[in-house]
């Protein structure tokens, strides 16, 4: 064995999606695995695959019968948790489930909810516009898609800081602090519990929670703890990637001025660069299955049981897909783009977050287009589950209010 | 509308061609085209990738979670827009066949 044999295989057995190391290497890690082989086996966390390849990504999605979505799949494992619905169910439950939500999360919904993203947007710029400068993803790309997911289940919006905390502590501390990240999601199931029971004793409203609580598949109602797994992955879905998203994109427009220059000189390209932002800065870097019979998928034999990570971010770099995929192409042609997955468990949430992510990117590039990073870019520890800038400070020539807030203060 | 899954293509596109040059560059011909324009929906996962491309030939059946072809309204719409939604689907349940009608 060579020494760059021998440096790969050991790149590729020690490879670790929660490590300080993976956060800040992150593409290097992808193009050095995958010139050496692009599906991955690490002996981290009792072992695990990593698919890296587009292909195959893509094509180990659409078949649910080998790689299942259900119980065991999580690297590392999470003991004691609830499934999450619909993303722990295989298909057919999986669309069974999701049709219960479904009206909530159409493009036509997503569509019709944008004057509300941009009104509240006004809102929170309103708040730092003045000052110029803010820390832009506490102020801005954090709460905007919670408390829309807030209200959308019916809760408090007002708490949102609460419950970002708690769903940061659950997903950004698994690997790395399992009793913190256990001891914030045993808050936000103990906050949901309270609000079923809320609705039992008041009665329902037109709110998700409601819906889900009076959801039924094949004639059975969803049970509490399906409710619970239900409203728990809404807020998952929900708090961390739409923020992870714009944060990335906001730290390539510092990068590459150009790209600014013209998202601000043509503003109808933005849609297209939406895209080019999901696949070249996918805050979801993948998500697990678990190997549900011993077989042979693509020439590699896989054993019952075997975890695999679907790397969709590695997918967006795959070069046999996409020409210069290190480089950001607004005009790119062809971006079938893996950010939300593919096949039966594509994000539900996709719509929004394209709508949520565009209104953003247009009021900050009105509002305070010549801001600049004036500070650490603070990005959380564990990117192996997203991606995502904590904190980004910002500057900028300050500007005047806009919404109604400002008449209030005379 | 409604749309029938059952028939190989379910959107029909008229578009004309630009007027092409006859030999003696005098006699101009417009040539009348047909495009035809399928959604898979076994294939399609709702992505609405389609929909931002070309809002006017496809819609979105929401309990369905998937795309449909607008047959009326697709006439009208640029092939350009119609091959861009082919090529950006994410699981290639779009198919745009301009020579669908021909024989």
């Amino acid at each position: 064995m060579t020494d760059v044999e021998s440096r790969s295989d050991n790149l590729a057995s020690q490879l670790d999606q929660h490590s300080d190391h993976f956060r800040e290497n992150v593409y290097d890690i992808y193009g050095e695995l995958r010139r050496q082989c692009p599906m991955v086996h690490s002996e981290k966390w009792g072992g695990f695959w990593a698919f890296l390849d587009y292909d195959d990504v893509y094509d180990a999605e659409q078949v649910s019968e080998i790689f299942s979505s259900g119980a065991g799949k999580e690297v590392p494992g999470v003991p004691g948790s609830i499934p999450f619905i619909p993303i722990d169910y295989d298909p057919p439950l999986v669309q069974d489930y999701r049709k219960i939500a479904l009206p909530f999360f159409s493009p036509g919904a997503a569509k019709a909810l944008e004057p509300t993203f941009r009104e509240l947007t006004t809102e929170l710029i309103d708040e730092f516009i003045e000052s110029g400068e803010a820390d832009i993803i506490g102020q801005l790309t954090t709460p905007l898609p919670a408390r829309w997911i807030l209200q959308l289940l019916g809760f408090d919006e007002s708490r949102w800081r609460e419950w970002v905390e708690w769903i940061h502590g659950t997903v950004h501390e698994l690997a790395t602090n399992p009793e913190k990240s256990a001891a914030a999601a045993g808050e936000i199931y103990a906050n949901i519990t309270t609000e079923i029971a809320k609705r039992r004793t008041e009665g329902y409203g037109d709110d998700l929670l409601s819906v889900l609580m009076q959801g039924e598949v094949n004639g059975t109602p969803l049970d509490d703890v399906q409710v619970l797994g239900y409203a728990f992955l809404m807020l998952l879905g929900g708090m961390d990637t739409t923020s992870g998203l714009t944060g990335n994109a906001l730290v390539r427009l510092e990068e590459q001025p150009e790209l600014r220059e013209r998202l601000i000189r043509e503003p109808s390209v933005l849609p297209k660069a939406t895209e080019e932002f999901l696949r070249h800065d996918t805050p979801t870097q993948g998500l697990p299955r678990i190997v549900t019979k011993d077989c042979e998928f693509k020439g590699q034999q896989f054993s019952a049981g075997e975890r695999v990570l679907l790397m969709f971010a590695a997918a967006n770099r795959d070069p046999k897909v996409f020409e210069d995929p290190d480089q950001i192409n607004f005009d790119r042609v062809s971006n079938r783009h893996l950010a939300f997955g593919a096949g039966p468990h594509r994000c539900m949430g996709s719509n929004h977050a394209r709508v949520m992510f565009q209104v953003m990117m247009s009021e900050i590039l009105t509002r305070l287009p010549d801001y600049t990073i004036s500070g650490e870019i603070e990005r959380f520890d564990d990117a192996g589950s997203v991606y995502a800038v904590r904190r980004l400070p910002i500057r900028f020539t300050p500007g005047t209010r806009l919404g109604s807030g400002s008449d209030d203060r005379g | 509308m409604c749309v029938d899954y059952g028939r190989r293509w379910n959107g029909v596109v008229r578009w004309s061609a630009p007027a092409m040059a006859s030999d003696d560059d005098e006699v101009f011909e417009q040539r009348s085209e047909v495009v035809r324009v399928r959604v898979d929906p076994e294939r399609c996962r709702g992505h609405a990738r389609c929909l931002t491309l070309a809002p006017e030939a496809f819609h979105f059946l929401d309990l369905d979670d998937r795309a449909a072809v607008d047959d009326d309204a697709v006439e009208h719409v640029e092939i350009a827009l119609l091959l861009e939604a082919e090529q950006e689907c994410p699981e290639r349940a779009i198919t745009v066949d301009p020579q669908g009608a021909r024989p």
